[in-house]
C-alpha cells in the first residue's frame, strides 16, 4: 500500500483498474470532491434508504450510459457527441424509471421528482464526456462502478446518519426497497419525537456534508503528512 | 481556385450530413427500446395502481359490504364547497348505495396540499380516513400517515354535530398537553360523544397544529359535501 501511494498519482495517460478505483472511490469521489450531483445527494439522503435506492438507481444510470457511450465512441462524430450523449442518458434514466415504477412502485413513490431528475445529474454527462467517449468499453465500465459506487457511499452515509440522528431509526421502510421479508430490518435507537428534526430537513443535509466534507480533508492531509514524514526519514 | 473551396464544402456538406443521419438513427434506435420497454412495463404499472387503489381504498372502508368495483364507478366532480375538486368512488351492494370514500386534496397544509381519502357510510359516518400524499415537515407533521401514527384513527366513527359546531375543530389545549396527545380522543360513540372535557374536539399533532387544522377541516369539508350531494351525486343507477 505504501508504495502505491508514493506511486505517482494522477496517469490520466493510461488509467488503470486501480487507479480509477481510487479516484471514484476515494481521491475524486463525486460527492466528496468534486462535488457532482449535489442535488439529489442532499435532498434524497434523509433516509438510508431513499438513499440506497437513489444510489443504486445512479450507479445502474452510470453503467449504462459509460457503456454505451463508450461502445459508440467510434461512431459518433464530434458535432453530435453532446446530443447523442444526452440522449442516451435520458432514455437511460426512462427506462430505469419505467422498471422501477412497475417492480419496485413503494420506493419509485418515495424517491418522487428525483428519479427522473438523474437526468440532470452532471454526474453522468461528465463521466460520458470526460472519460467513457474516449476509453474502451472495459475502462467505462470499471468507471462507472468506481464513480457510482463512491456516490453511492457518501449517500449511503449522509442519509444514514441523518436518519439516525433525525429519527431514531436505522433502514425504516426498508420493505420499501427489499419488500416484504424486510419489514423486521429497521433498528429503532430512539423514539422518533427525540430525534434532532434538523438532520433531516434541508439545513442538516447541507450540516452533515459539509462534516463529512471537513472528515475527508483531516484523513487526505494526515496521509500526505505521514508520508512526507517518512519519506524524509528515508 | 474554386475547385478546392467547392470540394471542402462538399466534404463539410457530407460531414453534416453524415452527422444529422447517425443523430437520427440514435434516435431511432432510443425511441424503438423505449417503446418496447413502454409495451413491458405498461401492464404491471396499471395493475400496480390498481392495486395501491383499491387496498386504500380497503383501508378507509372496513367492514362494508359492497359488490361493485369502485375504481370502475369513479367519477371526478368539481366543486367548489369542499375546497377543489372531489373525487367520488361510490360503493353499491345491489342497487343500493351503501357508502362511498371520497378523495379530497386541502390546500391548507404547512407544506403543501395534502391529498386524503375519506370513507363515509350510509349515514354519513365516517368510517376510515387516510392520507394519499403530503409534504409536511417530517418528524412532525408527517405523523397523519397511518405509519407513522395513530391520529388519523381518530376520525374513526365521527359524523358531522349539527348541535355542536365546535366539535370539528382542532384543540390546542390538547395541543398543549404535550406529545402524549399523538392520539386523537377515542371516538365519541361509547359515551355520546361530547360528554368529557375535549367535548368531541380533535387533538392537534404536537407540534403540527396548521397540519392537523388542514386535515380535520378538510375531512369535515367532504362530510359536508356528502350530506349535500349524497342524493344526486351517489343515488344514480350503475353506468350502463
Amino acid at each position: 500500500m505504501s508504495g502505491d501511494l508514493t506511486a505517482p498519482d494522477t496517469d490520466t495517460d493510461a488509467p488503470t483498474t486501480r487507479s480509477l478505483l481510487r479516484e471514484g472511490l476515494w481521491s475524486a469521489n463525486p460527492g466528496l470532491v468534486t462535488l457532482l450531483g449535489l442535488c439529489p445527494l442532499l435532498a434524497t439522503s434523509n433516509t438510508a434508504v431513499n438513499a440506497l435506492g437513489l444510489g443504486l438507481a445512479t450507479l445502474a444510470t452510470l453503467l449504462v450510459t459509460n457503456v454505451s457511450v463508450s461502445a459508440l465512441r467510434h461512431a459518433l462524430p464530434p458535432p453530435i457527441r453532446l446530443p447523442a450523449h444526452v440522449l442516451i442518458i435520458a432514455s437511460t434514466v426512462t427506462a430505469i424509471e419505467l422498471s422501477m415504477q412497475a417492480w419496485l412502485p413503494g420506493l419509485h413513490a418515495a424517491l418522487g421528482i428525483f428519479l427522473p431528475l438523474i437526468v440532470t445529474n452532471c454526474l453522468i454527462l461528465g463521466r460520458a464526456q470526460a472519460f467513457a467517449s474516449r476509453r474502451p468499453v472495459a475502462l467505462a465500465v470499471v468507471d462507472a462502478l468506481a464513480t457510482g459506487t463512491g456516490f453511492l457511499a457518501v449517500l449511503l452515509v449522509l442519509g444514514a446518519s441523518r436518519e439516525l440522528i433525525g429519527q431514531g431509526t436505522l433502514l425504516a421502510d426498508a420493505p420499501l426497497l427489499f419488500g416484504e421479508r424486510a419489514s423486521g430490518w429497521t433498528w429503532h435507537l430512539f423514539a422518533a419525537e427525540h430525534g434532532l428534526l434538523l438532520a433531516l430537513l434541508p439545513p442538516g443535509a447541507f450540516i452533515a456534508l459539509g462534516l463529512l466534507l471537513a472528515a475527508h480533508r483531516v484523513i487526505d492531509t494526515r496521509r500526505s503528512a505521514r508520508i512526507h514524514g517518512r519519506s524524509h526519514e528515508e | 481556385m474554386s475547385s478546392p473551396r467547392t470540394t471542402g464544402t462538399n466534404d463539410r456538406a457530407n460531414a453534416s450530413w453524415r452527422s444529422g443521419a447517425v443523430l437520427a438513427l440514435c434516435v431511432l434506435a432510443a425511441v424503438t427500446l423505449l417503446g418496447a420497454i413502454e409495451r413491458l412495463t405498461a401492464e404491471r404499472i396499471a395493475a400496480v395502481r390498481a392495486t395501491r387503489l383499491a387496498g386504500a381504498l380497503a383501508d378507509v372502508m372496513p367492514d362494508i359490504a359492497f359488490d361493485n368495483d369502485p375504481t370502475r364507478d369513479h367519477r371526478p366532480i368539481r366543486t367548489r364547497s369542499a375546497g377543489g375538486d372531489v373525487s367520488v368512488y361510490p360503493l353499491r351492494l345491489g342497487e343500493r348505495t351503501v357508502g362511498a370514500v371520497l378523495g379530497v386534496v386541502t390546500r391548507d397544509g404547512y407544506g403543501g396540499p395534502i391529498g386524503l381519502l375519506v370513507g363515509i357510510d350510509a349515514n354519513a359516518r365516517v368510517v376510515g380516513v387516510r392520507v394519499t400524499g403530503h409534504r409536511e415537515t417530517p418528524g412532525l407533521g408527517d405523523r397523519i400517515e397511518r405509519r407513522r401514527s395513530d391520529w388519523i384513527l381518530g376520525f374513526d366513527g365521527r359524523t358531522l354535530d349539527a348541535d355542536d359546531p365546535g366539535a370539528w375543530r382542532v384543540s390546542r389545549d390538547a395541543a398543549r398537553r404535550g406529545a402524549a396527545s399523538d392520539r386523537l380522543d377515542p371516538p365519541g360513540e361509547s359515551g355520546g360523544g361530547d360528554g368529557a372535557d375535549d367535548g368531541g374536539g380533535f387533538d392537534a399533532l404536537t407540534g403540527a397544529t396548521i397540519t392537523s387544522r388542514a386535515v380535520v377541516d378538510a375531512v369535515r369539508d367532504a362530510l359536508i359535501w356528502f350530506e349535500a350531494n349524497r342524493d344526486t351525486a351517489l343515488a344514480e343507477e350503475r353506468p350502463r
